[in-house]
């Protein structure tokens, strides 16, 4: 139907939404009563309108009120904070009425204090919870008061209150048996809401500046508690943990026991971390929070005096009693009580152990063993190595700088792990039998892979035939590379992978790994350089570039972390898959949902999971789909390996069916057919 | 139509101008009541500005936050529910230009007004709740959400307030601080773009 010229669309407009004048009005009804094109157009324009207003209400998250007020309260101590910045100091004005000065004063005082305390008790929260001054300076000002008041001993606190300490200053925050909480020197701490009382169940507080370390109760029960950090949000649920306002802005919150959520403060921003026990996770300036790691040295020092179940572990405790008794250095026991270690430096212990070693081991450990310790689990954990502890260790004991031990990473990269290769002559020659004639420093199995939570049979069986190291020290070594032999349960097929490894750039928290996978024949297959990205020990996200035998790019693959459970398990990531040129073929969004490069939705995939693609390389599948219900792993499926080929052909073939909703259209005839 | 609430109501309850003139007395329960009084007609006006329901629930408390930081800037006789608004928008706005996403459809996004709990995600898993008539809804519903999505904010912002919000002219001019002749040329334009959007 074509355009009628005697009306205008914008006229049209204004008569839908009854802003006409009468006469024009009364012009334009005439007209649509012979005008179809233009009846048409309005009936359009109103069915565009009653499309709009049924658009559907937004359905508000459960704790969107909750955080709402969390924030609102913020907002106001901060408004209180700069409403008495910018308040000139009082000054003081007596008018002499022919009372002796002394007295004058006296009584003015006296009145002011009577009304103050007066009006002060009559708008003060009733105070439910005790402030003790425990060592050096400590200062209290009272809701709206602008005067800090030094604390000596014990005083009743209310809901509003900020507490501040000096060098030296210490506080215990004792709210019966819901919560205690310990103030370290140089800490400011706001008590927004004290959670005290039957009708108050929400604690919310303000870590300003310093460390504060809560231990929740029995009576805890029942009640929420947020701490609002410079850039981080800790919500806990019934636990003993730490939290420190570093100070660059930045927010650290290590748990001892329970757990305890932690959301980052810009806007935004829906990530959300569970620190687990033992755990730390840190939230930089206007950051969002990091992947939680194991507590360092320091917090462990710094816990080791409020909670005491931090030396309760079984390991640890027994450390501690070698230690104790000075056991002959080299003794069965402590190496079998430093295996233990080590195995658990994998785990939860990783960073304690090196507290251990750092504060007891030295004294009865042989140099040369100690050494060997330290080096091996520095080399493995990054946030250790990092550590001031550390860096002053490896100054006096290694005479070496942290970077140091990169750049020797990165030396025997260039230099030892070419000689094998040399030695072989030609691919063809690394067979399995060459691999196994050669002395390896080590070697292993591998017949089973982990995947989630529990062990698999893996239908390939990876023979790590050698481990290239360089020395370190007289009895250390770094890994740097390896090759294996990957036959195929079944099939008896084989293949060689051959890997360079840990040629680390700390600064920028990448760790290089580049694999060549080659046929038996001498046929270089494919290979892989990946740059995988860590926040303290756990791999954020990676980027895999693919290479033909001639060099060629054939795909990249960059996948980000987005969720990872306390277990270090990835439950949501986000993944593009390039081609050669640098054009997204598929993308996926934290959601699970899949799109075309043109943004359009092709594919859902709620609450699945991609193990990491090594693994799922080493297990034979090309993906690993792994369903969670409640974080607890139900469903394992999986596709066959793919060649490079196939796996292109593949991406084509999706890249065709790149139509709006073609597969979910598909899906609904399939399902139709069904019913 | 959303009436905007302005003056005292039958049930004798405060104003949205009392309840801003006790907020800036450090009341914060007035200010809780005009945040409950508002939150849901924001985050809708956000969350279809927006098209994403994270980002709609941040851009939300953003707004309120910053209301209550700006209290004392509100002037009478202008209308509170108009500066919230502008707020919002302009809140908005700078969120978008911050991410410039492509777009996308949460699967969190709530299918109808009224189904507690039905969200996009929960149909897609259980066929049962995908009858025809479902789906061409929904198909429609995603068409106006993509054309949405694909409009620049100037427009967007109009057309939202007043064939979603249901705003009279003068209120969306006072909104966003433009006339009454430029909101009625953009919300022509905008339904024109949006009409189009849907058809593309």
């Amino acid at each position: 139907m074509s355009r009628c010229w005697r009306v205008t669309s914008w006229v049209l407009s204004e008569y839908a939404d009854g802003m006409l004048p009468e006469r024009k009005k009364a012009w334009v009804e005439e007209h649509l009563s012979a005008c179809a094109a233009c009846a048409e157009e309005l009936k359009q324009l109103q069915e565009l309108k009653a499309q709009l207003h049924e658009l559907p209400a937004v359905k508000l998250s459960s704790d969107f009120d909750v955080n709402f007020k969390s924030a609102l309260l913020v907002a106001r101590q901060e408004k209180i904070a700069a409403q008495r910045a910018a308040e000139p100091a009082p000054k003081r004005r007596f008018v002499y009425v022919g009372i002796p000065r002394p007295v004058q004063v006296f009584a003015v005082a006296l009145l002011s204090i009577t009304v103050a305390l007066g009006v002060y008790s009559l708008m003060r929260p009733a105070p439910s919870a005790f402030l003790v001054a425990a060592a050096g300076s400590v200062e209290i000002r009272h809701g709206m008061q602008t005067a800090w008041s030094a604390v000596q001993g014990k005083v009743e606190i209310a809901a509003g209150d900020e507490v501040r300490t000096g060098p030296g200053g210490e506080a215990t925050i004792l709210a019966g048996k819901i919560y205690q909480g310990k103030l370290m020197e140089n800490s400011t701490w706001v008590g927004l809401e004290l959670a005290t009382s039957a009708k108050q169940r929400n604690a919310n507080f303000v870590l300003k500046e310093g460390t504060l370390m809560v231990k929740t109760g029995s009576a805890f029960r029942g009640r929420t508690m947020r701490i609002e950090g410079p850039s981080g949000r800790a919500n806990v649920v019934g636990t003993s943990f730490m939290m420190q306002a570093l100070p660059k802005g930045e927010t650290v919150l290590s748990v001892v026991e329970g757990k305890v959520d932690m959301t980052g403060k810009r806007i935004n921003d829906p990530s959300k971390v569970a620190v687990d026990r033992l755990e730390s996770a840190k939230v930089l300036t206007k950051g969002s929070p990091q992947m939680p790691r194991p507590m360092n040295a320091q917090e462990w020092g710094a816990l080791a005096g409020f909670d005491e179940r931090i030396g309760s572990h079984p390991a640890a405790k027994k450390l501690i009693d070698l230690a104790n008794r000075r056991e002959k250095p080299g003794s069965q026991e402590i190496k079998d009580w430093q295996t233990v270690l080590m195995a658990e430096a994998d785990r939860e212990l990783g960073s304690f152990g090196m507290y251990l070693l750092g504060s007891k081991l030295d004294e009865v450990l042989a140099p040369a063993e100690a050494l060997q310790q330290y080096v091996s689990v520095l080399t493995h954990f990054p946030e250790v190595a990092e550590s001031a502890w550390a860096a002053e260790f490896l100054r006096t004991k290694l005479d070496l700088v942290p970077s140091d031990l990169d750049a020797l990473g990165e030396e025997i990269a260039v230099a030892e792990f070419e000689e094998p290769l040399k030695e072989a002559g030609t691919v063809r020659s690394l067979t399995p039998e060459f691999l196994r004639g050669m002395e390896p420093q080590k070697r292993f199995v591998v017949t089973q892979i982990e995947v989630g939570e529990k062990m698999e049979e893996s239908p390939y069986r990876v023979e790590r035939a050698i481990t290239f190291e360089r020395r370190l020290g007289e009895k250390n070594f770094l890994p740097v590379g390896y090759l294996d032999s990957v036959s195929h349960a079944k099939t008896g097929e084989v293949a060689l992978r051959l890997g360079k490894l840990f040629t680390r750039d700390e600064m920028k928290r990448v760790l290089e790994v580049s694999t060549a996978l080659f046929h038996p024949d001498g046929r270089l297959i494919y290979t892989v350089d990946r740059h995988l990205r860590y926040q303290g020990t756990l791999p954020t996200g990676y980027v895999e570039i693919y290479k033909d035998s001639n060099g060629e790019k054939l795909a990249t693959v960059e996948r980000k972390v987005e969720q990872r459970s306390t277990k270090g398990l990835v439950l949501r990531y986000s993944e593009t898959l390039k081609n050669a040129k640098g054009e997204i073929l598929l993308g996926r969004n934290r959601s699970g949902m899949i799109y075309d490069p043109k943004g359009r939705l092709l594919d859902y995939q709620d609450e699945l999971v991609d193990i990491d693609r090594r693994l799922a390389l080493e297990r034979g599948v090309e993906q690993l789909k792994v369903e969670f219900g409640q974080e607890r792993l139900v469903k394992v499926a999986e596709t066959p390996l793919m060649n490079m080929d196939e796996m292109m052909q593949k991406m084509r073939e999706m890249h065709k069916r790149s139509a709006p909703y073609e597969i979910e259209k598909e899906m609904e005839q399939e399902k139709a057919s069904h019913l | 139509m959303r009436a905007v609430v302005e003056r005292k109501t039958a049930t004798g309850e405060l104003s949205d101008a009392e309840l801003i003139e006790k907020a800036r007395e450090d009341d914060i329960e007035a200010f809780e009541i005009l945040f409950a009084r508002y939150k849901q007609k924001i985050a809708n006006y956000v969350y279809h500005f927006v098209g994403e329901h994270q980002l709609a629930e941040d851009v939300t408390q953003q707004t309120f936050i910053k209301v209550y930081q700006n209290l004392d800037k509100f002037r009478a006789p202008g209308k509170v529910s108009a500066w919230i608004y502008r707020i919002a928008a302009n809140q908005a706005k700078d969120e978008l230009r911050k991410i410039k996403r492509r777009p996308t459809v949460s699967i969190h996004a709530p299918v109808r007004e009224g189904e507690e709990g039905a969200e996009l995600g929960d149909l897609l898993e259980d066929e049962r709740q995908r009858p025809d008539h479902l789906l061409r809804e929904k198909e429609k519903l995603e068409e106006v959400k993509k054309a949405l999505s694909e409009m620049k904010p100037k427009y967007k912002e109009v057309l939202l307030m007043c064939d979603y919000e249901g705003m009279s002219y003068e209120e969306a001019a006072e909104a966003i601080g433009i006339t009454k002749t430029n909101v009625s040329a953009i919300l022509c334009r905008a339904r024109k773009m949006l009409a189009k959007g849907m058809k593309g």
